[in-house]
């Protein structure tokens, strides 16, 4: 089952911020590659979501870049910046009590996947 | 593992040019991405641009260029709450002065130019302004976001105007000319078109075009008499 947009939209900025917090720099489609093995493809990181949401992070100052050329290509790897690893744990805080909250809601048990 | 050629790689970075993708940053970004796609994906056998065609199609839903235009968003939506707050703040002073500038008038007490002049400069200047950006940013057309952006700039000559008119500064005339060729020329087109461009508004602008025909028709006659 992939799970729907709608209901992980919220999460893209938490989900590059813990990724770059347990990996020193990654790039782009390494990103995509690596939530799509960690969620067994159950949560699938288009293009068009991680670019924007990589922008974003570099113009809040939360991620910082360097960049790799690879012959005609150019390949920009992103690392957390210290500001970014501070926001990192308090974005990963702020889901686990959301989760927390919406299984006390729910009333469900949680099973990992 | 299939190797790119250079031909390729510029074929590639041509397209995302011309498929609206302005940011250098970005640019490069996707094409590094498409091109590890496809050098996982293709075989030798396989036509290039058939596969390219087909991966760059899953980047999008309608064009590539809304990644840029969701890039600019999520990047300047921080920007946005900033300058609704500074909004905000600034009409709640500018009607604080005003507010004070009609008491300190009412009692004749000294200050009241500075109240008055305060708030018309803090709402004209900086209020209105705002909020026509703002509330364009939120609009989807072209001719959506005209609508706002010449109602704050008519709403900010017609605070000056009166401003003007009440001190009796020199240039009052050029300012109501101004105002009224502001609302005449740019703020009733652009709205009656962004309004017919939309068909639940139609009959909107229909009941506006009949008001403000009739309102004129009115003043002229009381005008005549």
């Amino acid at each position: 089952m992939i799970f729907p947009p709608e209901l992980i939209k919220g999460t893209f900025k938490t989900i590059v911020l813990k990724l770059l917090a347990d990996n020193k720099k990654m790039y782009g489609y390494e990103i995509t590659q690596r939530v799509k093995e960690l969620t067994l493809e159950r949560i699938q990181m288009t293009e068009g979501t991680l670019y924007p949401t990589l922008h974003a992070l570099e113009s809040e100052g939360l991620v910082t870049t360097e960049t790799e050329y690879i012959g005609k290509r150019v390949r920009k790897y992103y690392s957390l910046s210290p500001s970014g690893k501070a926001k990192s744990k308090e974005k990963v805080k702020e889901f686990a009590e959301f989760v927390a909250t919406m299984q006390l809601l729910l009333d469900t048990n949680l099973k990992p996947i | 593992m299939y190797r790119l050629t250079d031909a390729q790689i510029d074929y590639i970075l041509d397209d995302i040019r011309r498929g609206g993708i302005e940011l250098e940053d970005l640019q490069y970004n996707l094409l590094d991405h498409i091109c590890c796609i496809l050098e996982r994906d293709l075989k030798e056998t396989d036509d290039f641009e058939v596969v390219y065609r087909r991966t760059i199609r899953q980047f999008y839903e309608r064009e590539l260029c809304e990644i840029e235009e969701q890039a600019i968003h999520l990047s300047t939506i921080k920007n946005h709450y900033t300058m609704k707050k500074i909004m905000l703040a600034s009409g709640a002073i500018s009607a604080a002065a005003f507010i004070t500038g009609c008491i300190f008038k009412i009692f004749q007490l000294p200050g009241t130019i500075a109240f008055l002049f305060a708030g018309a400069a803090l709402m004209s200047l900086v209020f209105l302004p705002l909020m026509g950006i703002a509330r364009a940013s939120e609009l989807g057309t072209r001719a959506e976001k005209v609508v706002p952006l010449t109602a704050a700039l008519t709403g900010s000559l017609f605070i000056l105007s009166v401003l003007f008119a009440i001190e009796q500064w020199q240039g009052r005339t050029a300012m109501w000319l101004l105002t009224v060729g502001s609302a005449l020329l740019l703020l009733a087109p652009g709205y009656l078109y962004a309004g017919w461009q939309r068909q639940d508004r139609q009959a909107t602008v229909l009941n506006t075009i009949v008001l403000v025909g009739f309102a004129s028709a009115l003043f002229f006659m009381i005008r005549i008499h």
